[in-house]
């Protein structure tokens, strides 16, 4: 009776031996863990630093805490952890040791890293205190604030050596407002940050800072579930039409996913019903001649009134355009900007476009912001800042848009090179390198967004002279010979 | 020129005349589609296999291309006579072989010159076309947009041809990097005394830079002149709605007023003007009977039974 159990005994202790082993280097390697975390963030508090030391240190911990943690449990299923205790012997107690590290290493770490991750996040940026209750009813979309930083991938050598972190100054302190039934436009080079503006006021990704009233509600505070009702009243209508639709899909399939995503028919007839419907608002008629096509039996022009119809056919409030017309023949564009207009003024929905062509916006859009290197350089009504653009990036802008007139003034570069890159965005005015009239105090001070003339608002520190001279160039027709 | 398709035979281009002078810049407008880019590709008969030139000559300083063999063509027109910037030139480079060797390469490719002196050649390019020669050691994704157009312009130019034919130079770049290459092609040309081809579907940038344009539709020309007249007294509807739909920043705010309809299947095209279908002015016999280009005014042809009228009545809104 005795014999087999004495028999058995050594080759389980020599193995619950090397568990033993196992089980205390993980529990050391989790100490290092915690160790390098908290050393990280005293000497980077205060920094961005955090926010990639943070997931890299969060993951190796996961990484050390979880063997440590089946380790242990192996232990206890041999059964030697439980016979210890029965047995109360003293030398024993070195694996309850262990376990009691083990358990604790897996509680502890997530959500000690997690709390590092939320501490790490607040010093990105100045989180202003919003003021919910001051959102007027008639803002269907209110922009507080909002910056959105990118860090830079860092090899590991990189983390390890602490070099100093690159971040993407993308979106850096944008406001602005957008009443109901209006039409907002974003205009400005590529790079200046439009489309993350739009990207994260629809709640795509998350801002490093700042707030994003949608309906008086920050969206930015959201949960998934409250986000995914919000976005049936904000809807999304992309770049190019020829990648925004599936191909595999017939245009029915098309605009009502979201009608069946978010539950909001009871029947295949209803969902027909709501498509033809907002196949009409967007003039694909007669809607059963379209109903059943694939996108490639669609011109250009006509898929994207189908991504429009996508967007109208969930009744949204608020429709935002990512460059609708960019990819259009130039003889459609207007056709589909004029879709887009229509439905605004027949449904009341409001609209924020992203748009590189001042020449349409003026035409269709009704607030303009300029946007250069992810700050609103100037804002006001689209038709007065494209006559008489305050702040000389507009002016550049302006001045370099190619006029359909021969005989009109030629085209005329105001800014010198090219758009630097926002990982080490120029000090103070960001403008100055490229600014004809840049004075010493533009590489010193930045200039504050000042409201010059009812409604416009300009960011720059020689707004006077820099309107009053592009205005006696282009009133005089001033030709400037290109190249002389 | 037709395409051979599984559907039919592709009239991309279609009975086409036009005549480039020398230091002349010619704008070809039209939509996607309209068969602008395959003429450009016809010109210095780079065409697809599937692709086959009809009829028609293309001469140059008195020899017809047409005729010549494919490889007479590339010993003495292409690139020394003839250079194309292609569409997209963005993404045209090599991503793999610095910018330098790329532009090096075409040059020894055609002349017996030595590397060295292409080499040579090729930094005194790039200083011409506005990129640091020092630049030439980098890889394409070492450019930016604007740059690698510029470099693809001095490929273009580094054999001194007498024609460059510049197809959408500037699409897909911003308003200010536009503004830079259109002043550069138009100094490159006062310099070398060039003629260009500029291929855009962009009104305003063909105003901005041409001395006469020719509207395309369909695989034809439409309207042909010198560009004062076309923009200024367009007489083609097609051309009058282009104008349209065009919005021009001086201009106050305007309602946009667009072209019904889209461009025809260029497998079967409507008989008749091709324009009918999407024209305000269509009669009976704009279905039947096909438009010739007409001179109008001195230089200025276009091709519809209607010209007269349009010019008379509603010509200019």
């Amino acid at each position: 009776m005795k014999a087999p159990g004495d028999q058995a005994m050594p080759t389980r202790q020599r193995s619950v031996g090397s568990f033993l082993l196992i089980a205390y280097v993980f529990a050391i390697l989790t100490l290092l863990f915690w160790l390098i975390l908290i050393i990280a963030w005293f000497n980077d508090s205060g920094s961005v630093t955090g926010s990639i030391i943070g997931p890299f240190l969060t993951r190796l911990g996961l990484f050390l805490a979880i063997p440590a943690c089946f380790s242990i449990g192996t232990m206890i299923h041999t059964g030697n952890l439980r016979g210890a205790l029965k047995r109360r012997e003293i030398g024993r107690l070195k694996e309850l040791n262990s376990l009691i590290w083990g358990v604790l290493s897996f509680f502890l770490t997530n959500p000690v890293s997690g709390a590092m991750l939320i501490l790490a996040r607040g010093p990105l940026g100045q989180v202003v205190a919003s003021g919910t209750s001051s959102i007027p009813e008639d803002r269907i979309l209110v922009v507080e604030h909002m910056s959105k930083l990118y860090p830079v991938r860092r090899s590991f050598s990189q983390v390890m050596s602490r070099e100093t972190e690159a971040v993407v100054h993308a979106v850096d302190d944008v406001s602005f407002e957008l009443r109901r039934g209006q039409v907002a436009g974003l205009a400005g080079e590529s790079g200046s940050g439009k489309t993350t503006v739009l990207r994260v006021a629809l709640g795509l990704t998350p801002t490093t800072s700042g707030s994003i009233f949608f309906n008086g509600k920050d969206i930015s505070k959201m949960s998934g579930k409250e986000l995914k009702q919000v976005r049936t009243k904000m809807q999304v209508v992309f770049q190019d039409p020829y990648e925004s639709v599936n191909p595999r899909m017939t245009v029915f399939d098309i605009v009502a996913e979201g009608l069946y995503v978010n539950k909001l028919v009871s029947s295949r007839n209803e969902a027909i019903e709501r498509v033809e419907k907002s196949l009409r608002d967007v003039q694909l008629t007669p809607p059963t001649e379209y109903i059943y096509r694939h996108p490639h039996e669609l011109s250009g022009g006509q898929r994207q009134r189908v991504a429009i119809a996508r967007a109208l056919v969930l009744g949204p409030e608020l429709i935002m355009a990512d460059e609708p017309v960019s990819m259009l023949d130039v003889s459609v564009r207007a056709e589909v900007m004029n879709v887009l207009l229509s439905v605004r003024q027949k449904q009341g929905i409001s609209v924020l476009m992203v748009t590189h062509d001042l020449a349409l916006s003026k035409d269709a859009v009704d607030q303009l912001a300029i946007m250069y290197l992810g700050k609103i350089v100037e804002q006001g009504p689209a038709q007065a800042v494209v006559s008489s653009p305050y702040h000389p990036y507009t002016q550049a802008l302006v001045a370099a848009v190619p006029v359909p007139d021969p005989t009109g003034p030629r085209i005329r570069i105001l800014a010198k090179g090219e758009i630097p890159t926002n990982i080490a965005p120029p000090s103070a005015c960001r403008f100055h390198p490229r600014c004809p009239l840049a004075k010493p105090i533009c590489s010193e001070t930045e200039p504050l967004m000042l409201e010059v003339s009812p409604g416009r608002q300009v960011a720059c520190h020689f707004w006077k002279e820099a309107n009053e001279g592009f205005l006696r160039g282009t009133t005089e027709e001033q030709v400037v010979e290109l190249a002389k | 020129m037709y395409y051979n398709t599984t559907a039919g035979d592709v009239k991309a281009v279609d009975g086409l005349s036009f005549e480039l002078h020398e230091k002349e810049v010619l704008g070809i407008v039209g939509e996607s589609g309209c068969g602008k880019s395959s003429l450009a590709s016809t010109l210095i008969k780079l065409l697809p296999t599937n692709a086959r030139i009809v009829d028609g000559k293309i001469l140059l300083e008195g020899d017809d291309l047409v005729a010549m063999s494919d490889s007479e063509i590339r010993r003495k027109v292409r690139w020394t006579k003839i250079s194309v910037i292609p569409q997209g030139a963005m993404n045209s480079l090599n991503p793999i072989f610095r910018v330098g060797d790329q532009i090096t390469e075409s040059i020894t490719c055609h002349t017996d010159v030595k590397k060295s002196d292409a080499k040579a050649r090729a930094a005194q390019l790039l200083t011409l076309v506005g990129v640091d020669p020092a630049r030439a050691k980098n890889y394409p994704h070492e450019f930016s947009g604007g740059m690698k157009q510029r470099a693809m312009i001095a490929m273009a130019l580094s054999l001194s041809p007498k024609v460059l034919i510049a197809d959408e130079p500037t699409t897909a770049l911003d308003v200010i990097v536009q503004a830079g290459i259109v002043e550069l092609l138009l100094s490159i040309r006062r310099e070398l005394g060039l003629a260009i081809i500029l291929i855009s579907h962009d009104l305003a940038l063909v105003a901005q830079m041409s001395d006469s344009v020719a509207i395309m539709y369909a695989g034809k020309i439409v309207e042909y002149g010198p560009s004062k007249n076309v923009y200024l007294t367009p007489l083609h509807p097609y051309t009058q709605g282009l104008q349209k739909a065009f919005a021009d920043i001086r201009k106050p705010r305007q309602p946009l007023v667009s072209i019904p309809g889209f461009p025809p299947d260029l497998i079967d095209p409507p008989k008749g003007c091709r324009f009918s279908p999407r024209c305000q002015y269509a009669k009976e016999v704009c279905n039947s009977e096909e438009p010739p280009l007409l001179e109008a005014e001195p230089g200025h042809s276009v091709a519809c039974h209607f010209w007269r009228e349009i010019r008379s009545g509603g010509g200019k809104t």
